[in-house]
Protein backbone atom coordinates (compact mmCIF):
# COMPACT_ATOMS: atom_id res chain seq x y z
CA UNK A 1 0.00 0.00 0.00
CA UNK A 2 1.45 3.23 -0.91
CA UNK A 3 1.21 6.24 1.46
CA UNK A 4 2.51 10.02 1.56
CA UNK A 5 4.52 9.05 5.04
CA UNK A 6 4.34 5.85 7.07
CA UNK A 7 6.52 8.48 9.45
CA UNK A 8 5.65 11.91 8.70
CA UNK A 9 8.94 14.04 7.87
CA UNK A 10 8.22 17.67 8.33
CA UNK A 11 9.34 18.86 4.94
CA UNK A 12 6.78 16.18 3.07
CA UNK A 13 3.96 17.31 5.38
CA UNK A 14 4.93 21.09 4.46
CA UNK A 15 5.02 20.55 0.98
CA UNK A 16 1.49 18.61 0.93
CA UNK A 17 0.28 21.29 3.34
CA UNK A 18 1.39 24.19 0.53
CA UNK A 19 0.46 22.35 -2.68
CA UNK A 20 -2.90 24.47 -3.11
CA UNK A 21 -0.72 27.54 -3.06
CA UNK A 22 1.74 26.88 -5.65
CA UNK A 23 1.28 28.65 -8.18
CA UNK A 24 3.27 26.40 -10.70
CA UNK A 25 0.69 23.43 -10.59
CA UNK A 26 1.71 19.86 -11.13
CA UNK A 27 -0.80 17.09 -12.19
CA UNK A 28 -0.68 16.36 -8.54
CA UNK A 29 -1.28 19.72 -7.43
CA UNK A 30 -4.39 19.87 -10.00
CA UNK A 31 -6.00 17.02 -8.23
CA UNK A 32 -5.58 18.24 -4.49
CA UNK A 33 -7.24 21.38 -5.71
CA UNK A 34 -10.26 19.93 -7.43
CA UNK A 35 -10.32 17.73 -4.25
CA UNK A 36 -10.22 20.90 -2.22
CA UNK A 37 -13.10 22.70 -4.47
CA UNK A 38 -15.00 19.65 -3.77
CA UNK A 39 -15.26 20.09 -0.45
CA UNK A 40 -15.90 23.87 -0.81
CA UNK A 41 -18.66 23.31 -3.48
CA UNK A 42 -19.78 20.03 -3.01
CA UNK A 43 -20.40 18.29 -6.23
CA UNK A 44 -22.25 15.10 -6.00
CA UNK A 45 -20.58 12.33 -5.26
CA UNK A 46 -17.23 13.23 -6.84
CA UNK A 47 -15.08 10.17 -8.75
CA UNK A 48 -12.23 9.74 -10.28
CA UNK A 49 -11.50 8.67 -13.45
CA UNK A 50 -8.53 5.05 -14.17
CA UNK A 51 -5.90 8.07 -15.21
CA UNK A 52 -6.39 10.39 -12.42
CA UNK A 53 -6.54 7.57 -10.12
CA UNK A 54 -3.21 6.43 -11.66
CA UNK A 55 -1.53 9.52 -11.61
CA UNK A 56 -2.29 9.97 -7.72
CA UNK A 57 1.04 9.59 -6.00
CA UNK A 58 -0.93 8.64 -2.78
CA UNK A 59 -3.20 5.75 -2.33
CA UNK A 60 -7.23 7.01 -2.31
CA UNK A 61 -10.08 6.34 -0.60
CA UNK A 62 -13.84 7.62 -1.40
CA UNK A 63 -15.79 7.97 1.57
CA UNK A 64 -19.57 9.30 1.69
CA UNK A 65 -20.39 10.24 5.23
CA UNK A 66 -24.72 9.52 5.64
CA UNK A 67 -26.51 11.88 2.66
CA UNK A 68 -23.24 13.98 1.96
CA UNK A 69 -21.60 14.19 -1.22
CA UNK A 70 -18.92 11.24 -1.65
CA UNK A 71 -15.12 12.91 -0.56
CA UNK A 72 -12.12 11.95 -1.79
CA UNK A 73 -9.51 11.25 0.55
CA UNK A 74 -6.01 10.55 0.67
CA UNK A 75 -3.74 7.85 2.56
CA UNK A 76 -1.89 10.34 4.79
CA UNK A 77 0.10 8.20 6.74
CA UNK A 78 0.34 4.25 7.84
CA UNK A 79 1.24 3.34 10.70
CA UNK A 80 1.16 0.88 13.57
CA UNK A 81 -1.26 -1.36 11.70
CA UNK A 82 -3.84 1.83 10.85
CA UNK A 83 -4.69 3.64 7.98
CA UNK A 84 -5.22 7.33 8.11
CA UNK A 85 -6.72 9.07 5.25
CA UNK A 86 -7.17 12.99 4.78
CA UNK A 87 -9.77 14.80 3.24
CA UNK A 88 -8.96 18.12 1.44
CA UNK A 89 -10.73 20.07 4.84
CA UNK A 90 -8.10 18.28 6.88
CA UNK A 91 -10.69 15.86 8.53
CA UNK A 92 -8.69 12.59 9.25
CA UNK A 93 -10.65 8.99 9.22
CA UNK A 94 -8.36 6.38 10.92
CA UNK A 95 -9.08 2.59 9.72
CA UNK A 96 -7.69 -0.68 11.27
CA UNK A 97 -8.71 -3.14 8.79
CA UNK A 98 -11.01 -1.36 7.03
CA UNK A 99 -12.82 -0.69 10.28
CA UNK A 100 -13.21 3.10 11.34
CA UNK A 101 -11.16 3.00 14.64
CA UNK A 102 -10.52 6.92 15.10
CA UNK A 103 -11.87 10.15 13.97
CA UNK A 104 -10.57 13.76 14.15
CA UNK A 105 -11.50 16.83 12.54
CA UNK A 106 -15.71 16.46 13.18
CA UNK A 107 -18.01 17.74 15.14
CA UNK A 108 -18.42 14.36 16.78
CA UNK A 109 -14.76 12.20 16.96
CA UNK A 110 -14.65 8.79 17.71
CA UNK A 111 -11.58 9.69 19.80
CA UNK A 112 -10.86 5.78 20.84
CA UNK A 113 -12.29 2.35 20.41
CA UNK A 114 -10.96 -0.59 22.18
CA UNK A 115 -11.11 -4.17 21.05
CA UNK A 116 -12.49 -7.27 23.13
CA UNK A 117 -11.49 -10.24 21.35
CA UNK A 118 -10.05 -10.70 17.84
CA UNK A 119 -11.80 -8.62 14.93
CA UNK A 120 -12.60 -11.27 12.21
CA UNK A 121 -11.54 -9.09 9.79
CA UNK A 122 -7.95 -9.44 10.98
CA UNK A 123 -8.32 -12.76 9.71
CA UNK A 124 -7.57 -13.52 5.93
CA UNK A 125 -11.03 -13.86 4.15
CA UNK A 126 -10.71 -17.57 3.97
CA UNK A 127 -10.84 -18.03 7.53
CA UNK A 128 -13.82 -15.73 8.17
CA UNK A 129 -16.81 -17.70 9.34
CA UNK A 130 -20.15 -16.90 10.20
CA UNK A 131 -20.68 -16.28 14.53
CA UNK A 132 -17.11 -14.84 14.38
CA UNK A 133 -18.00 -12.24 17.00
CA UNK A 134 -15.66 -9.50 19.46
CA UNK A 135 -16.92 -6.59 21.26
CA UNK A 136 -15.38 -3.41 21.35
CA UNK A 137 -15.89 -0.07 23.50
CA UNK A 138 -15.38 3.64 22.14
CA UNK A 139 -15.64 6.46 23.11
CA UNK A 140 -16.94 9.57 21.25
CA UNK A 141 -15.76 13.34 21.69
CA UNK A 142 -18.81 14.36 23.64
CA UNK A 143 -19.06 12.85 27.30
CA UNK A 144 -22.51 11.12 27.06
CA UNK A 145 -21.19 9.19 24.23
CA UNK A 146 -18.02 6.95 26.01
CA UNK A 147 -17.93 4.25 27.60
CA UNK A 148 -20.13 2.79 24.50
CA UNK A 149 -19.80 -1.00 24.26
CA UNK A 150 -21.11 -2.63 20.89
CA UNK A 151 -21.50 -6.34 20.06
CA UNK A 152 -20.34 -7.62 16.70
CA UNK A 153 -20.90 -10.76 14.86
CA UNK A 154 -20.62 -11.80 11.62
CA UNK A 155 -23.85 -13.05 10.40
CA UNK A 156 -23.14 -13.84 6.60
CA UNK A 157 -20.84 -14.73 3.63
CA UNK A 158 -21.92 -14.64 0.51
CA UNK A 159 -20.77 -13.89 -3.46
CA UNK A 160 -21.71 -10.31 -4.43
CA UNK A 161 -19.89 -9.35 -7.75
CA UNK A 162 -19.16 -5.37 -6.93
CA UNK A 163 -18.66 -3.36 -10.27
CA UNK A 164 -15.95 -0.48 -9.67
CA UNK A 165 -13.69 1.30 -12.19
CA UNK A 166 -16.15 -0.01 -14.73
CA UNK A 167 -14.92 -3.56 -13.99
CA UNK A 168 -16.65 -6.10 -12.41
CA UNK A 169 -14.81 -7.57 -9.63
CA UNK A 170 -15.10 -11.08 -8.05
CA UNK A 171 -16.06 -10.01 -4.67
CA UNK A 172 -17.30 -11.77 -1.51
CA UNK A 173 -19.68 -9.59 0.58
CA UNK A 174 -19.34 -10.72 4.86
CA UNK A 175 -22.04 -9.15 6.46
CA UNK A 176 -22.00 -8.37 10.41
CA UNK A 177 -24.53 -7.39 12.68
CA UNK A 178 -23.78 -4.56 15.17
CA UNK A 179 -25.60 -4.09 18.46
CA UNK A 180 -25.14 -0.58 19.89
CA UNK A 181 -25.44 0.59 23.41
CA UNK A 182 -28.78 1.19 23.28
CA UNK A 183 -29.46 -2.16 22.12
CA UNK A 184 -30.35 -1.07 18.13
CA UNK A 185 -28.68 -2.89 15.95
CA UNK A 186 -27.07 -2.54 12.28
CA UNK A 187 -25.61 -4.54 9.38
CA UNK A 188 -22.29 -3.37 8.04
CA UNK A 189 -21.00 -4.71 5.03
CA UNK A 190 -17.47 -5.61 3.77
CA UNK A 191 -16.78 -5.91 0.08
CA UNK A 192 -13.68 -8.50 -0.66
CA UNK A 193 -12.10 -8.99 -3.90
CA UNK A 194 -12.16 -12.70 -3.63
CA UNK A 195 -8.83 -13.97 -4.73
CA UNK A 196 -6.31 -11.52 -3.28
CA UNK A 197 -8.77 -11.10 -0.33
CA UNK A 198 -8.21 -6.79 -0.24
CA UNK A 199 -11.64 -4.73 0.88
CA UNK A 200 -12.82 -3.13 -2.02
CA UNK A 201 -15.80 -1.36 -0.13
CA UNK A 202 -17.32 -1.07 3.47
CA UNK A 203 -20.49 0.72 4.98
CA UNK A 204 -20.15 0.25 8.06
CA UNK A 205 -21.81 2.91 11.17
CA UNK A 206 -20.10 3.16 14.20
CA UNK A 207 -22.83 4.64 16.54
CA UNK A 208 -26.71 4.71 16.60
CA UNK A 209 -26.54 7.79 16.29
CA UNK A 210 -23.80 8.23 13.67
CA UNK A 211 -24.27 8.17 10.20
CA UNK A 212 -23.87 4.87 7.59
CA UNK A 213 -20.53 5.41 5.86
CA UNK A 214 -19.61 4.13 2.59
CA UNK A 215 -16.00 3.84 1.78
CA UNK A 216 -14.69 2.87 -1.48
CA UNK A 217 -10.73 1.68 -1.26
CA UNK A 218 -10.87 2.83 -5.00
CA UNK A 219 -7.08 2.49 -5.31
CA UNK A 220 -6.74 -1.14 -4.41
CA UNK A 221 -9.37 -1.57 -6.96
CA UNK A 222 -7.11 0.00 -9.20
CA UNK A 223 -4.29 -1.95 -8.29
CA UNK A 224 -6.01 -5.28 -9.09
CA UNK A 225 -6.94 -4.60 -12.78
CA UNK A 226 -4.80 -5.53 -14.85
CA UNK A 227 -2.25 -3.19 -16.32
CA UNK A 228 -3.31 -2.47 -19.43
CA UNK A 229 -6.91 -1.99 -18.36
CA UNK A 230 -5.36 0.64 -15.29
CA UNK A 231 -4.05 3.25 -18.14
CA UNK A 232 -6.98 2.71 -20.36
CA UNK A 233 -9.41 5.06 -20.72
CA UNK B 1 53.40 45.97 28.38
CA UNK B 2 50.14 47.23 29.62
CA UNK B 3 48.86 47.80 26.60
CA UNK B 4 49.75 44.22 25.79
CA UNK B 5 47.94 42.90 29.02
CA UNK B 6 44.82 44.86 28.13
CA UNK B 7 44.57 43.29 24.54
CA UNK B 8 45.42 39.82 26.38
CA UNK B 9 42.32 40.51 28.64
CA UNK B 10 40.15 41.17 25.67
CA UNK B 11 40.87 38.27 24.09
CA UNK B 12 40.02 36.15 27.38
CA UNK B 13 37.13 38.13 27.77
CA UNK B 14 36.23 37.38 24.05
CA UNK B 15 36.80 33.38 24.22
CA UNK B 16 34.64 33.67 27.34
CA UNK B 17 32.32 35.04 25.74
CA UNK B 18 32.11 32.66 22.36
CA UNK B 19 32.59 29.60 25.15
CA UNK B 20 29.29 30.50 26.64
CA UNK B 21 27.76 31.31 23.89
CA UNK B 22 28.39 27.77 22.30
CA UNK B 23 27.76 25.88 25.23
CA UNK B 24 24.03 27.62 25.06
CA UNK B 25 24.29 26.81 21.49
CA UNK B 26 24.43 23.45 22.39
CA UNK B 27 21.50 23.07 25.27
CA UNK B 28 18.48 22.17 24.31
CA UNK B 29 15.80 24.94 23.63
CA UNK B 30 13.33 22.29 24.74
CA UNK B 31 13.60 19.48 27.32
CA UNK B 32 10.38 17.05 27.27
CA UNK B 33 10.36 14.80 30.43
CA UNK B 34 8.41 11.58 28.88
CA UNK B 35 8.15 8.20 31.12
CA UNK B 36 10.99 9.23 33.18
CA UNK B 37 13.46 10.00 30.73
CA UNK B 38 14.33 13.49 29.10
CA UNK B 39 13.89 14.51 25.44
CA UNK B 40 15.74 17.66 24.35
CA UNK B 41 14.87 19.31 21.40
CA UNK B 42 17.49 22.06 19.92
CA UNK B 43 14.88 23.77 18.07
CA UNK B 44 11.67 25.11 19.29
CA UNK B 45 9.28 22.04 18.19
CA UNK B 46 5.61 21.66 17.25
CA UNK B 47 3.58 20.23 19.14
CA UNK B 48 3.23 16.88 16.76
CA UNK B 49 6.22 16.51 17.33
CA UNK B 50 6.72 16.15 20.93
CA UNK B 51 3.79 13.89 20.75
CA UNK B 52 4.54 11.28 18.42
CA UNK B 53 7.88 10.54 20.15
CA UNK B 54 5.05 9.10 22.94
CA UNK B 55 2.67 7.79 19.95
CA UNK B 56 4.32 4.49 19.12
CA UNK B 57 2.52 3.27 22.12
CA UNK B 58 -1.40 2.34 20.46
CA UNK B 59 -2.49 2.17 24.03
CA UNK B 60 -1.99 6.21 24.60
CA UNK B 61 -5.24 7.21 25.45
CA UNK B 62 -5.14 11.33 24.31
CA UNK B 63 -8.66 12.16 25.68
CA UNK B 64 -6.62 12.18 29.13
CA UNK B 65 -2.73 13.29 28.46
CA UNK B 66 -1.69 15.18 30.11
CA UNK B 67 1.47 18.87 29.18
CA UNK B 68 3.03 20.70 31.85
CA UNK B 69 5.55 22.92 31.51
CA UNK B 70 8.18 22.67 34.50
CA UNK B 71 10.15 26.45 34.27
CA UNK B 72 11.11 26.85 38.22
CA UNK B 73 10.41 30.49 37.80
CA UNK B 74 6.73 29.71 37.11
CA UNK B 75 6.17 27.06 39.47
CA UNK B 76 7.13 29.86 42.37
CA UNK B 77 3.61 31.53 42.51
CA UNK B 78 2.04 27.53 43.08
CA UNK B 79 4.77 26.53 45.54
CA UNK B 80 3.85 30.14 47.41
CA UNK B 81 0.14 29.04 46.97
CA UNK B 82 0.75 25.62 48.80
CA UNK B 83 2.26 27.25 51.34
CA UNK B 84 -0.44 29.47 52.05
CA UNK B 85 -3.34 26.81 52.05
CA UNK B 86 -1.11 24.27 53.99
CA UNK B 87 -1.32 27.09 56.78
CA UNK B 88 -4.98 28.07 56.47
CA UNK B 89 -5.81 23.85 56.98
CA UNK B 90 -3.46 24.08 59.96
CA UNK B 91 -5.37 27.02 61.80
CA UNK B 92 -8.47 25.54 60.63
CA UNK B 93 -7.85 22.08 62.19
CA UNK B 94 -6.86 24.28 65.38
CA UNK B 95 -10.16 26.23 65.21
CA UNK B 96 -11.63 23.00 64.90
CA UNK B 97 -10.06 20.92 67.60
CA UNK B 98 -12.64 20.23 69.53
CA UNK B 99 -14.04 18.60 66.54
CA UNK B 100 -11.58 15.71 66.27
CA UNK B 101 -12.96 14.22 63.26
CA UNK B 102 -13.06 17.48 61.31
CA UNK B 103 -9.49 18.56 62.45
CA UNK B 104 -7.74 15.02 61.79
CA UNK B 105 -9.57 15.60 58.03
CA UNK B 106 -8.12 18.86 57.60
CA UNK B 107 -4.54 17.45 58.50
CA UNK B 108 -4.82 14.73 56.56
CA UNK B 109 -5.80 16.73 53.52
CA UNK B 110 -2.47 19.17 54.27
CA UNK B 111 -0.41 16.37 54.48
CA UNK B 112 -1.37 15.00 51.20
CA UNK B 113 -0.98 18.83 49.78
CA UNK B 114 2.45 18.26 51.08
CA UNK B 115 3.36 15.69 48.70
CA UNK B 116 1.50 16.89 45.03
CA UNK B 117 3.52 17.50 42.40
CA UNK B 118 2.90 20.65 40.90
CA UNK B 119 3.33 21.99 37.33
CA UNK B 120 1.57 24.50 35.25
CA UNK B 121 -0.91 22.71 33.11
CA UNK B 122 -1.25 23.42 29.46
CA UNK B 123 -4.68 23.11 28.30
CA UNK B 124 -3.81 22.32 25.08
CA UNK B 125 -5.77 19.81 23.03
CA UNK B 126 -3.15 16.66 22.91
CA UNK B 127 -3.84 14.52 20.13
CA UNK B 128 -1.10 13.33 17.64
CA UNK B 129 -3.28 13.14 14.55
CA UNK B 130 -5.15 16.03 15.17
CA UNK B 131 -2.20 18.17 15.76
CA UNK B 132 0.34 17.11 12.37
CA UNK B 133 -3.35 17.69 10.68
CA UNK B 134 -4.64 20.78 11.25
CA UNK B 135 -1.86 23.77 11.79
CA UNK B 136 -3.90 25.42 14.36
CA UNK B 137 -3.61 22.05 16.75
CA UNK B 138 -0.14 22.63 16.30
CA UNK B 139 1.97 25.43 18.21
CA UNK B 140 5.25 25.91 18.72
CA UNK B 141 6.02 25.02 21.93
CA UNK B 142 8.28 27.70 24.01
CA UNK B 143 11.37 26.93 24.96
CA UNK B 144 11.54 25.26 28.44
CA UNK B 145 11.13 22.02 30.29
CA UNK B 146 7.91 19.96 29.83
CA UNK B 147 6.25 17.01 31.22
CA UNK B 148 4.40 15.20 29.25
CA UNK B 149 2.28 12.36 30.38
CA UNK B 150 0.22 10.27 28.22
CA UNK B 151 -1.59 7.48 29.56
CA UNK B 152 -3.35 4.56 29.29
CA UNK B 153 -7.54 4.65 29.57
CA UNK B 154 -8.52 5.00 32.97
CA UNK B 155 -11.49 2.52 33.29
CA UNK B 156 -12.22 5.45 36.38
CA UNK B 157 -13.34 9.15 37.43
CA UNK B 158 -11.15 10.63 40.55
CA UNK B 159 -12.87 12.49 43.03
CA UNK B 160 -10.51 14.52 45.66
CA UNK B 161 -11.36 16.84 48.25
CA UNK B 162 -10.93 15.52 52.14
CA UNK B 163 -10.45 12.59 52.64
CA UNK B 164 -8.31 12.14 49.77
CA UNK B 165 -8.39 10.95 46.01
CA UNK B 166 -11.24 8.28 45.45
CA UNK B 167 -11.71 5.84 42.48
CA UNK B 168 -15.25 5.37 41.12
CA UNK B 169 -15.57 3.27 37.94
CA UNK B 170 -17.37 5.12 34.98
CA UNK B 171 -19.69 3.93 33.50
CA UNK B 172 -22.11 5.18 30.38
CA UNK B 173 -25.05 7.26 31.15
CA UNK B 174 -23.74 7.90 34.64
CA UNK B 175 -24.02 11.62 36.11
CA UNK B 176 -21.56 13.52 37.87
CA UNK B 177 -23.56 13.86 41.09
CA UNK B 178 -23.76 9.72 40.61
CA UNK B 179 -20.32 9.51 40.93
CA UNK B 180 -20.04 11.69 44.50
CA UNK B 181 -23.11 9.32 46.15
CA UNK B 182 -21.32 6.27 45.07
CA UNK B 183 -18.27 7.65 47.47
CA UNK B 184 -19.62 9.78 49.75
CA UNK B 185 -22.99 8.60 50.21
CA UNK B 186 -26.52 9.99 49.44
CA UNK B 187 -25.76 13.48 51.59
CA UNK B 188 -22.81 13.69 50.07
CA UNK B 189 -21.10 15.62 53.05
CA UNK B 190 -23.65 18.56 52.97
CA UNK B 191 -21.47 19.24 49.05
CA UNK B 192 -23.69 21.49 47.54
CA UNK B 193 -21.31 21.87 44.30
CA UNK B 194 -18.39 19.95 43.36
CA UNK B 195 -16.28 21.14 40.25
CA UNK B 196 -14.77 18.99 37.22
CA UNK B 197 -11.68 20.00 36.48
CA UNK B 198 -9.12 19.87 33.33
CA UNK B 199 -12.38 20.13 30.65
CA UNK B 200 -10.60 23.21 30.04
CA UNK B 201 -8.68 26.37 31.99
CA UNK B 202 -11.47 26.78 33.95
CA UNK B 203 -13.13 24.11 36.15
CA UNK B 204 -16.74 23.65 35.49
CA UNK B 205 -18.90 24.07 38.34
CA UNK B 206 -21.51 21.53 38.79
CA UNK B 207 -24.64 21.79 40.85
CA UNK B 208 -25.38 18.63 43.03
CA UNK B 209 -27.87 19.35 45.42
CA UNK B 210 -30.78 17.50 45.16
CA UNK B 211 -33.46 20.57 43.70
CA UNK B 212 -30.76 21.75 41.95
CA UNK B 213 -28.35 18.90 40.32
CA UNK B 214 -26.81 19.08 36.97
CA UNK B 215 -27.16 16.44 34.65
CA UNK B 216 -23.38 16.38 33.00
CA UNK B 217 -21.88 12.91 32.41
CA UNK B 218 -18.29 12.26 32.24
CA UNK B 219 -15.53 11.15 30.08
CA UNK B 220 -13.79 8.61 31.57
CA UNK B 221 -10.24 9.89 33.69
CA UNK B 222 -12.60 12.94 34.63
CA UNK B 223 -10.93 14.68 38.05
CA UNK B 224 -13.57 16.34 40.36
CA UNK B 225 -12.91 18.15 43.22
CA UNK B 226 -15.11 18.10 46.27
CA UNK B 227 -15.02 20.95 48.47
CA UNK B 228 -14.61 21.08 52.05
CA UNK B 229 -18.71 22.03 53.23
CA UNK B 230 -19.16 25.35 53.93
CA UNK B 231 -19.84 24.33 57.25
CA UNK B 232 -17.04 23.78 58.52
CA UNK B 233 -15.42 27.14 56.65
CA UNK B 234 -15.72 30.13 58.82
CA UNK B 235 -15.47 33.57 58.10
CA UNK B 236 -11.57 33.60 57.63
CA UNK B 237 -11.20 30.74 55.58
CA UNK B 238 -13.77 31.25 52.76
CA UNK B 239 -11.74 31.16 50.23
CA UNK B 240 -10.10 28.14 50.77
CA UNK B 241 -12.27 26.06 48.53
CA UNK B 242 -10.66 28.47 45.79
CA UNK B 243 -7.31 28.42 46.37
CA UNK B 244 -7.45 24.64 46.90
CA UNK B 245 -9.32 24.25 43.62
CA UNK B 246 -6.48 26.49 42.18
CA UNK B 247 -3.40 24.57 43.86
CA UNK B 248 -5.52 21.22 41.81
CA UNK B 249 -5.43 22.75 38.69
CA UNK B 250 -1.44 22.73 38.79
CA UNK B 251 -1.63 19.40 40.64
CA UNK B 252 -0.03 16.50 38.68
CA UNK B 253 -1.26 13.14 38.60
CA UNK B 254 0.70 10.09 38.09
Amino acid sequence: MRSCCSTLTSARWLLLACLPLLSQCSGTTKSYQNTLSYVLFPAPDHQLNRVELAKRPYDTLYAKVGDLPQAVLVLAYDEHGQQKWLSADRALLILQQGRLVKTTGFSLDLVFSARQGIDPLSKPLAQIQVGDHFERVLDWSAAQHTNQLQKLSIISIEAAPLELLQQQFDAVLVQEQVTFADQSTAINQFWFERRSGRLLQSQQQAAAFAPVMKLTHISSALKLLPVEVQSAF
Amino acid sequence: MRSELSLLRRVLAGLCLFLTASLQAQSPAVLVELNGQQQGYFQQPRLAEVLLAASSDSRVYWPTAQLYKLDPKQLVAAEQLRGAVMEQLRLLSIHWQAEPQVAANLMQLRSQLANWRLAQPLFLALDPDLSRTRAEFNPRLDAGMYLLQPKRRPGFITLTGLGGDQFVEHKAGTLAYQYLTQAYGIDHRGVDDIYWLRAGPTPVKLPVASWNRNLQQLPPGSLLFVPVPAKWLPEPWQDLNQQLLQLLQSRVYK
